[in-house]
This record gives C-alpha cells, structure tokens and sequence, in this order.
C-alpha cells in the first residue's frame, strides 16, 4: 500500500522548474532512495515533501489523504546540513525539536536519554553543540528526526562527510527502524549505499525523473553487459564473434560487452566451452553507477540537443 | 501545544536563564543607583569636610586675601609664607594650591592661581566666583561707589534669585515630567535597537545555521517568526518589568537615604536642610516629581507596540540576508524611522503641543517615541492619543504581514542579497 504519492508535482522559481510533473509513489515499510547529480531537485522535492515548501502545481498523499500541515508531525526530517543550535545542549535541542513535533517534555526527555544511548552517544547530553564533531552532531541531528518515532523518515544526503564506521551506525539504525515499519525515503548520490539499502528508486536530473522503479527490476531492464570468462585455452576466437566488444583480454581472462543480453551471453559461453575449458562464466549486470552516469549523459545531451 | 507557543516559550525561558540576562537586568538598575546616588553623596561629604584649601598670596595694597576668606572660609585661608614654601606644601599634597594676587591685580584685573592641575571644575568655578564677586566690589568702592549702592546691586540680586526659584517650583513638575518622558523615550529607543537586533541575529543564525529547515519541518513560517518575535519581546517586557520594581524599590531607598542624612524623618524639612547646604543634587532628587501608574502604562504599551513593529521587519530583513554585512545594508531603511524621531526631540520638549509635534507622534513609526514623550511633557488630548493608538496597531498588523511574506520566502533562499525590487515582489507574490 503506498504511503506516499506524488503526482504531477511542479516547484517554479521564476522560469527555472526545480521540479517538473514529478510522480511516484512509495509503499509503506519500503527504503526509498532519490537519486540525482548535485542540482537535480531533490533538495526542493524533499522540502517540498516535508511541507517545508509548498508546490506550485500537483498533488501530494500522505496516507491517501492530501499533505497538511498536521502530518508534518508524522515526518521525520533530516536536512543535509546540519541544523542544531550550537549554543545550547544536546539535550535541550533534542527536546525542543521533540517538542515541536508533539512531544511532552517530559517523554521527548526520556526518548532522547534512550535514544542517545542507541547511538553510541551515551553521556553527551549535556554537552554544547559546538563541542561536538561533525559526525556526533550528525547522529544528535537523526536522533531530534527520529524522536517522535515518525511513520515516515526522510534523510537528506545522510551519510555525506560521515566516517565508514558511523556510516555503519546509521546503516544499522535505519535498517533497524524499517523493520519496525518505518517508511525511509532519502536522497544520496553515493550509488553504493543505494544498491545496498534501497528496495526502490527514482532517478531525476535537472527537475525531471529520468528513471524510476524497484531498483531490481531496473537493473534487469537494463540487462546483462557484461559477461566475464576464466578459462584455460586460447581466447583469440573472441576476437571473431559478432556484437561483442573485448574490454580485456589476457591469459585465461577475458571481459566482453555485449549487445544481446542474456541470451547472446548463453551463445557466448556455448562457444567458449568448443574453444577451452571454461572455468567460470558470469553474467554481470550493470551497476547503479554506471545507469546513473549513462542516464544523465543521454538526457543532459538530450537536453543539449532540443 | 500550538506550534507558535513551543517556539514562544522556547524562545523566552532560552534567553531568560542566561547569565547575560541576570546581569543585565540587575546591573543596569544599579548604574542608575550610582548615577543618582553618587553625585549626591560625593558633594555631600565635599561640602562638609571641605577637601580643597588655597593659601591667598596678597601683593596689593588693597587687603582683597582678607575679604576673600571672609566669601569662603573653608576654601580660602590668608598665608605670609614664602611662595616656595607653598610650592612644597602644594607638591606635597597638603595644600590644593595657592593664590596669588599681584600688587597691581586689582588694576589689572588678574590674579594667578598655583595648582597641580586638576581639580576639576567645581574648585576652578568656585575660585573664579569668589575672585570676581571680590573684585567688582573692590572695584566698586576704588571708584566711589557709596555702600547703599552695592546694597541696591546685591538686594537686586537676591529679589531676582527669589523670584527664579518661586517661579521653578510653579513649572517644577512640567519640567521634571518632560525630561522623565525625555528618558523613557531614550530608553525604549534603547530597548527597540537591543531587542530588535537580538531578534535578527537569532533569525540570521538560524538561517545560517539551517536550523530554521528544522524548524520549517515543524510549523507554518509564520508561527515560526511570531513565536521568535512574541518570545524576545516577552523578555524584554519582562526585563522593563523588572527595572520598574527595581527602580521603585530604589527611589524609595534613596528617598530614606537622603532623609536619613539630613537626620529629619519630614521631606520638607530634609528638602530645606538639602537647600541650605547646596547639594543640587539631593535638592533636584527630593523635588522630582512622583509618577504615576498611566505614565508607566504608556511606557510599556509603546515599547509593545513599537517593538512589535520594528522587530518584524527586523526578523523579514534578517531571513532575506545571508551575512551581518546584508544586514547592515538592508536594515538601513528600517532603523532610520527610529533614529529620525530621535532628531525631533529636542522640538517636541520645547513645543509638546504644536502641530508639528503632533503631526510627528502620530505618524505611527514615530510614535512609540514621540507620543511617549508628548504624554509626559503636556495633555494629549484623548482622540490624539486614540487616534495613535489604532494607527499604530495598524501599522502593526501591516509590518508583521509584510515581514511575514519577506519571511517565509527568505529563511530558504540563499546566495545573493535580494534588491529592494526583489523583496517587493516576494511581499507580493507571498
């Protein structure tokens, strides 16, 4: 069931359209990735998602019910930077933020301790903000999101500027919270983490989604590239096939690129089997990076060329 | 809980538990106390044990050292000693210095007075109005003048004092009462400059900060700039309030104080004992006037009124910048409608109830100011200040949508300094 739909969403500033006709929908207890180059718009569809904005033109459904301003309390924002009073103490920001989203101060008090805790980060609530690192400020800012246990987390490049140790931390907290339900939308251009954390993504470059589905079925639709061999033998015949081009070739190693998918693979590996002793075949799909660059190349240029 | 109250409260209970705001509250009372205190005390103790002595060196033939002492025996005493021996004395500090009349001074109308410097200016006038009280009697009588005539000179003096002083205490309360309005005015000038900058700074942190995305992802912008601007103005109405008990409770000390000293439990009589000891200062604190509630009434309703309206537009100008130096450039057009008003004090304390003056009160970026002030210094017709009151909750509503729209546009625009055009457009398109 989706918990948030997104149609024909519109964000104008003057004639620029940081967001043009955007639609999608995310389903409930799903992680959500939004992918897209530095100025894409995800930014301002995040802001516009979590009510910070409103748009210009379209639809947004958050539990089948049109955006509000009261389900802003069932969200849970972490912007890209850091957004803390640097003056005041970890504690006294977490329950303020708490408190805004409909906590007493009492239960934002208690959750903030439990919370604190849960981060590896027992101990600090009554430092400064300004003491902290980067990457401790960063957990205290996920805790004041995830304070009021929102139904929906949206995280703005969460993971950027973070050590791979914390990045861990987080990993496992937002796994953590999806098993419990929790619908996690976020934004990131690192691919790894995606590939990794997302059930389903959409791509937009320059306003527009240029892709968008369950990453799997993504991948499959853009199939099979690349097929490499181990062998012992001679792989010269390679160099004979049809719609093949050779990325490497070397003693018993050989990387092709191929233009018929799977089954041009299977032909490939038949072959291959007369000429040598076939000692491993994989068939590789691509990775999200490399959609990604594809994409924004073909539709950047597209763009040029309209 | 409301969005808007959180943020309220937040804001106030934030600032209130500052070191900042104890100190603040509790030293500025106490810098009025030593204010009107000190000058008080200090002249006080310098009349009565008379720390300054002049030995008189007299070289004419006129015996003016003789009647000099005689205008100011603390100060003056007559001295035969060698010049050199008094030069000692003097750098030795047991004597504040010496004077020396030469034998043709009279004539040449000059005497010379032998400090360390310093003194300050109270010895150096003393000094001048003895010498020349002196002098022109001298003068006087070398010429003939008869003893009825300089009788006929200092009788007319004295009417005059006495007609000076009956007619001051007939304008006494008109003038006291302005130069309090003259005060409050300063101060809530004061007090719109200090809150409305704490309330930009705050909108600016926050903006650079990207607390204010937190916050939007909480409430309505709007809220967000009220609860700031509601939440700093209630401390600063809580710090007046403050001051206001504190500097009750002061007058009322210094009032004991000054009886005490004069060892008389009756006002008059302490105002008399004040009176004949010269103590100006004990004089003019005994003679003010008392205030009333109303006056206080006005002093808060238009440090209310007008902080509302200029913090608003603060807080818009604030979200509209992106550095201090923004600021500076954009709060300009705003702060100059508070300095303006300033420049026509010194009118409005002398006309209170011209036209201009009350043309200028109800121009409403005016009037927390000069409506203030006119309130103290004469009658305001009600309908004038009716009329001020609804211009200026007007105004009030007008500056907190405008600033409102700047607001909500502003807090997530970053990069350029908006122009004036640009920030008319965002009012516009909101």
């Amino acid at each position: 069931m989706a918990l948030l739909e997104l149609e024909r969403v519109s964000k104008r500033y003057g004639d620029f359209y940081a967001n043009r006709e955007i639609s999608f929908s995310v389903d409930a207890g799903r992680l959500f990735g939004i992918l897209g180059p530095n100025g894409a718009g995800k930014t301002t569809l995040l802001r516009i998602i979590t009510r910070i904005l409103l748009p210009d033109e379209g639809i947004i459904l958050l539990d089948g019910k049109p955006l509000s301003q009261d389900h802003q309390r069932s969200i849970g924002y972490v912007p890209e930077e850091r957004g803390l009073y640097k003056n005041l103490t970890v504690l006294d920001n977490l329950r303020y933020f708490g408190q805004l989203k409909g906590l007493s101060s009492a239960d934002a008090t208690r959750r903030a301790y439990w919370w604190l805790e849960r981060m590896d980060a027992k101990g600090w609530e009554k430092k400064k903000v300004r003491e902290l690192s980067k990457g401790m400020s960063q957990k205290v800012q996920f805790i004041a999101s995830a304070l009021h246990e929102p139904p929906l987390l949206v995280l703005d490049e969460p993971f950027s500027g973070l050590d791979p140790l914390n990045v861990e931390v987080f990993l496992a907290v937002i796994r953590e919270l999806q098993s419990k339900g929790t619908t996690v939308l976020l934004s990131t251009h690192v691919m790894e983490q995606v590939e990794q954390l997302c059930d389903d993504i959409v791509l937009i470059n320059r306003g527009h989604i240029v892709v968008s589905g369950n990453l799997r079925q993504i991948k499959a639709q853009y199939g099979v590239r690349t097929l490499e061999l181990e062998f012992t033998g001679d792989g010269r015949f390679l160099e004979q096939l049809e719609g093949v081009t050779i990325k490497e070739l070397r003693n018993g190693f050989a990387s092709i690129e191929l233009d018929g998918g799977i089954e041009h693979a299977q032909q490939i590996i038949a072959i291959a089997l007369q000429h040598t002793t076939l000692r491993r075949a994989e068939c590789i799909e691509p990775s999200l990076r490399e959609i990604f660059i594809e994409t924004v190349r073909r539709t950047q240029s597209e763009v040029m060329t309209s | 809980m409301t969005a808007a109250w959180i943020i309220t409260r937040h804001e106030f209970l934030s600032r209130v538990r500052t070191k900042g705001f104890i100190i603040s509250t509790l030293l500025a009372p106490l810098g009025l106390l030593v204010l009107l205190a000190l000058p008080v005390i200090l002249t006080e103790f310098a009349s009565v044990h008379g720390v300054h002595r002049i030995a008189v060196v007299d070289q004419s033939p006129h015996n003016i050292a003789a009647k000099l002492v005689a205008w100011d025996t603390t100060l003056f005493f007559m001295s035969a000693q060698p010049q050199s021996q008094l030069r000692d004395l003097v750098l030795a500090d047991s004597l504040t210095g010496y004077l020396v009349i030469p034998h043709d001074g009279l004539e040449r109308d000059s005497v010379v007075l032998f400090t360390r410097g310093g003194g300050g200016l109270g010895l150096h006038e003393s000094v001048q109005e003895a010498v020349r009280e002196v002098f022109r009697r001298e003068r006087l009588l070398a010429r003939g003048a008869d003893t009825s005539l300089l009788n006929i000179i200092e009788q007319k003096t004295k009417i005059a004092r006495v007609k000076i002083t009956h007619d001051r205490t007939e304008r006494d309360q008109t003038a006291a009462l302005t130069l309090f309005g003259y005060g409050m005015s300063v101060l809530v000038y004061v007090l719109l400059f200090i809150y409305g900058g704490i309330v930009m700074r705050s909108v600016l942190e926050e903006k650079t900060n990207r607390i204010v995305e937190i916050l939007a992802s909480s409430a309505r912008p709007f809220d967000i700039m009220l609860g700031k601007v509601v939440g700093v103005g209630a401390v600063g109405l809580f710090q007046v309030l403050l001051w206001i008990v504190l500097g009750v409770i002061v007058s009322i000390g210094i009032g004991s104080l000054l009886l005490s000293f004069s060892g008389t439990t009756n006002p008059a009589e302490a105002l008399a004992y004040y009176r004949a000891h010269e103590n100006d200062a004990a004089t003019f604190i005994l003679q003010m006037p008392s205030l009333s509630v109303g006056h206080f009434v006005a002093f808060v309703f238009f440090f209310i009124t007008g902080y509302v309206f200029y913090s608003a537009l603060f807080a818009g100008i604030a979200a509209a910048a992106d550095t201090e130096q923004d600021i500076q450039t954009l709060q300009a057009p705003v702060s100059i409608f508070i300095v303006l008003p300033m420049l026509t004090v010194p009118m409005i304390m002398a006309a209170p109830d011209a036209t201009v003056a009350v043309a200028l009160s109800l121009i409403p970026m005016f009037t927390p100011v000069l409506m203030l002030i006119r309130l103290f210094a004469t009658e305001v017709p009600l309908w004038q200040v009716v009329l001020s009151i609804i211009l200026m909750l007007g105004s009030i509503f007008g500056a907190v949508w405008i600033a409102g729209r700047i607001y909500r546009i502003g807090i997530l625009r970053y990069g350029q300094r908006p122009s004036l055009r640009q920030l008319l457009r965002w009012v516009a398109e909101g």
